[in-house]
């Protein structure tokens, strides 16, 4: 498999096909991130083009001793929070999501749930980790994501957020905490 | 296997709860690999790629210079024969009359109406035979005629088949 930077250089040279390998990579991290950050399918549907529609026409001044990933999530971190500054989506909720609506990744098909009831209990989890993730500001739901969901180091995501090192760990930790406590208050907590 | 989410989760609550934050992080990082995934639309790649203007343009057809000197040619010739047109056509206009026209006009009816008549007359004399034929094939005589010859063909060719057979038989034996 081709590594980011030589898929760049092949991309500029002007192989469509370059574009592609790199979106089919980076588009179900890109939109899990901005579907996470918005919390509204199309419209991290629509914030995702956006993001790849600027990478791709700035690609020549993508600096080619950086990762292209933490250069991607950075394009898609601007847009997510230019998008949250202008619809002011980082409010929270003010009535406790119900558990039993389960949103659009919960209702994915899973291949690994082997009968109904476990599926129905395993898709309840996964929404209450869903709403847990939501409940967080949006500093801390994007370091988290970064670090837990597309494994980003610490150093990257001070990169991606442009927040200094020690404010990455130190929202990572309370996102850590506040998403174990929403947890534990849902009914989660390991007995014993 | 259903059971995996369950446990990553509660590990995770587990190591939180007890302070031990490595592992705590390894465990987190095993409860996100567990959720779903966000279904990546269809056509995305298709949508990002028409928006950046990535994706080729349908190839131009390059026309060879021959073919475009000779369209060019052929135009110009066109040309000058439309301005050559009038003065061709007006003494060709004059040489034709309209008595000349109709007469050729009706000599070629007159041609073709011969020619159907020859058609009609053959065609009722094959007409007439067979009418004389099927009229001929109703009578009782003539059918006992065909019947006694059919039966008698076949006789003599059975008996013609045998001869040579045996004939054949007594060269290769």
């Amino acid at each position: 498999m081709a590594d980011d930077v030589k898929l760049v250089e092949r991309a500029l040279a002007g192989s469509e096909e370059a574009y592609r390998l790199l979106l089919r990579r980076y588009q179900r991290p890109i939109l899990g991130l901005l579907c996470r950050m918005v919390r509204d399918p199309a419209l991290a549907e629509d914030l995702a083009q956006e993001v790849f529609v600027k990478a791709f026409r700035a690609l020549d001044s993508f600096d080619r001793s950086r990762k292209f990933s933490s250069w991607l999530f950075k394009i898609a971190h601007n847009t997510a929070i230019d998008q949250l500054r202008r619809r002011e989506l980082d409010t929270l909720p003010l009535e406790t999501p119900d558990p039993d609506s389960a949103d659009l990744l919960a209702l994915l098909p899973d291949d690994r749930a082997e009968d109904p009831v476990a599926a129905a209990e395993r898709r309840q989890l996964a929404t209450a980790i869903e709403h847990g993730i939501e409940q967080l500001r949006p500093s801390y739901r994007e370091v988290l994501l970064l670090r837990f969901e597309q494994g980003l180091a610490y150093e990257e995501i001070a990169d991606v957020t442009g927040l200094p090192l020690g404010t990455v760990k130190t929202h990572l930790f309370r996102a850590r905490k506040a998403l174990a406590r929403w947890l534990a208050e849902q009914g989660w907590e390991p007995a014993g | 296997m259903n059971r995996r989410l369950h446990r990553a989760v509660r590990r995770w609550l587990r190591y939180e709860r007890l302070g031990r934050d490595r592992r705590a992080e390894g465990a987190l990082r095993t409860v996100f690999a567990r959720l779903p995934a966000a279904p990546v639309p269809a056509g995305l790649a298709a949508r990002v790629l028409a928006r950046a203007g990535v994706l080729a343009p349908l190839p131009v057809r390059r026309v060879a210079w021959s073919l475009r000197a000779a369209t060019a040619v052929c135009l110009l010739l066109g040309g000058v024969a439309v301005l050559l047109l009038p003065p061709t056509v007006v003494p060709l206009a004059g040489s034709l009359e309209i008595g000349s026209v109709l007469e050729g006009a009706a000599t070629a009816v007159a041609g073709a109406g011969r020619r159907f008549a020859v058609g009609v007359t053959v065609w009722r004399a094959v007409s007439d035979a067979g009418i004389l034929l099927a009229e001929a094939l109703t009578s009782p005589a003539v059918l006992v005629t065909l019947a006694t010859s059919l039966v008698l063909s076949t006789g003599l060719f059975r008996l013609l088949s045998g001869l040579m057979l045996t004939e054949r038989n007594r060269r290769h034996a």
